[in-house]
């Protein structure tokens, strides 16, 4: 960027600030005086700060070909323009023409658009099925019936004191942040579901209180999909592929996070006792994809 | 003839073509339901992450119950942004003014008759629309 890029452009000090409360205190004592449930432990405000100039900086920065190159790593080049797709700050159609805007063939663009068709295909979804997005769509395939999973949240998991350093890492990142990657969901996810036996709804409900995008529809739907009664097997993860796509900023050493070690075989037949054989490795691999922007 | 845009938290933007397909004179107003959100249980930063967003509106926020509120305004017209959230979908119902529903610009477009049950069947279908595909880069 040249001197003169940087002079046109000037940053928003209150965007960039490292403090999320910075000059943001009248509206934490307004949104307290509004809604009486905040209790006083909830202090958390996202360092993601909301309003139309916020996701006009995120459309600026939108670069597909990197997205499409990077999207499933931690670190990788995802918009975060997810709160504000959810709140309608922007929509489908504006993100979809800046993406289109932004590369020489729509070639380049189709990963980051067929990201923002997830929301789209939730959305209809949403329309049709109402309160029952909160009902299994399908049966459970995890070889268990829905009576064999928690009704309450673990106070370990509550808190990110799980013990799995990523796990509470990414538990962490949720409560104080309101926003985690699209893989993270899924790891976090089907760490609650499948590795502690939590119904799906408990933590779709966790989610949906803590993220800044939290959309019943995308949100109850995707863990759905990690569940298994939206889609034809549970998803499940083990360390090798968290190491693959966490990046250097998370903890992902064996001692630290020893209950997802282990191959795909091994975590099938521990997760999943009462089903047939463990489905082959490459299946599972096939599994690790992302699905929202 | 009075009329009034409700704004709600599933289309904060003051250039949804809510705003214009009302009158120009139209009152613009937002209400703040803490049931809702407490039913929600919504944490402090999504409520700021909300308010924030509001502040670039100009619109009132009131607060109760929409549909109590908006009737107690007496608009004979309202109108208000489209979402499949069974809750606004309900307040839409008990509003006893007319009510004028409007979608935001066109993502996609795909026929009603396409299934639903897993996404790629619908992205097949989508694809080519949502991308702007001419006939020749959709069959490559």
């Amino acid at each position: 960027m040249t001197d003169s890029q940087t002079a046109s452009e000037p940053l928003d000090e209150t965007d960039t600030s490292p403090d999320p409360r910075s000059g943001r205190d009248a509206l934490v004592k307004r949104a307290r005086a509004l809604n009486p449930h905040l209790s006083e432990d909830d202090q958390a405000v996202s360092p993601t700060r909301g309003g139309r100039d916020a996701a006009e900086r995120r459309l600026r920065e939108i670069d597909p070909i990197a997205y499409g190159r990077s999207r499933n790593h931690l670190d990788g080049a995802v918009t975060q323009l997810s709160p504000f797709l959810r709140h309608g700050v922007v929509s489908l159609a504006e993100v979809r023409d800046r993406v289109l805007g932004a590369v020489n063939e729509p070639a380049d663009a189709e990963k980051m658009v067929q990201q923002l068709a997830w929301r789209d295909y939730w959305q209809r979804l949403y329309a049709d099925m109402g309160e029952g997005v909160w009902e299994d769509r399908e049966d459970w395939k995890t070889g268990f019936s829905p009576e064999d999973y928690a009704d309450e949240l673990p106070e370990d998991i509550r808190d990110g004191q799980t013990g799995v350093a990523a796990i509470d890492h990414f538990i962490r990142e949720l409560i104080t942040t309101g926003w985690l990657h699209n893989h993270a969901r899924l790891y976090l996810a089907s760490y609650i579901c499948h590795f502690r036996r939590v119904k799906w709804q408990v933590g779709a409900r966790f989610f949906l209180r803590h993220l800044l995008d939290g959309d019943v529809a995308s949100n109850n739907l995707s863990w759905q999909w990690v569940a298994s009664t939206f889609a034809n097997k549970p998803y499940y993860f083990n360390l090798d592929n968290l190491q693959k796509f966490c990046g250097t900023d998370i903890d992902t050493s064996y001692h630290k996070n020893k209950p997802l070690a282990g191959s795909y075989e091994d975590l099938h037949l521990k997760l999943f006792p009462n089903l047939d054989p463990p489905v082959p490795q490459s299946d599972s691999k096939k599994r690790k994809k992302g699905r929202r922007s | 003839m009075s009329a009034i845009v409700w704004v709600h938290w599933d289309a904060l933007a003051s250039d949804h073509p809510v705003m214009t397909a009302a009158p120009e004179e139209a009152r613009r107003v937002f209400v703040w339901d803490a049931q809702e959100t407490a039913r929600r249980d919504w944490s402090l930063k999504r409520c700021v992450f909300i308010l924030e967003c509001l502040e670039d509106l100009d619109v009132e926020l009131l607060e109760g119950r929409p549909s109590d509120i908006l009737n107690g305004l007496n608009a004979t017209e309202i109108y208000t942004a489209y979402s499949p959230d069974p809750y606004i979908r309900v307040e839409i119902d008990r509003i006893e003014a007319d009510v004028t529903i409007v979608k935001p610009q066109t993502f996609v477009s795909v026929p009603d008759s396409v299934d639903m049950k897993r996404f790629f069947r619908y992205w097949n279908k989508a694809k080519k629309s949502v991308l702007h595909l001419t006939e020749d880069q959709a069959g490559s």
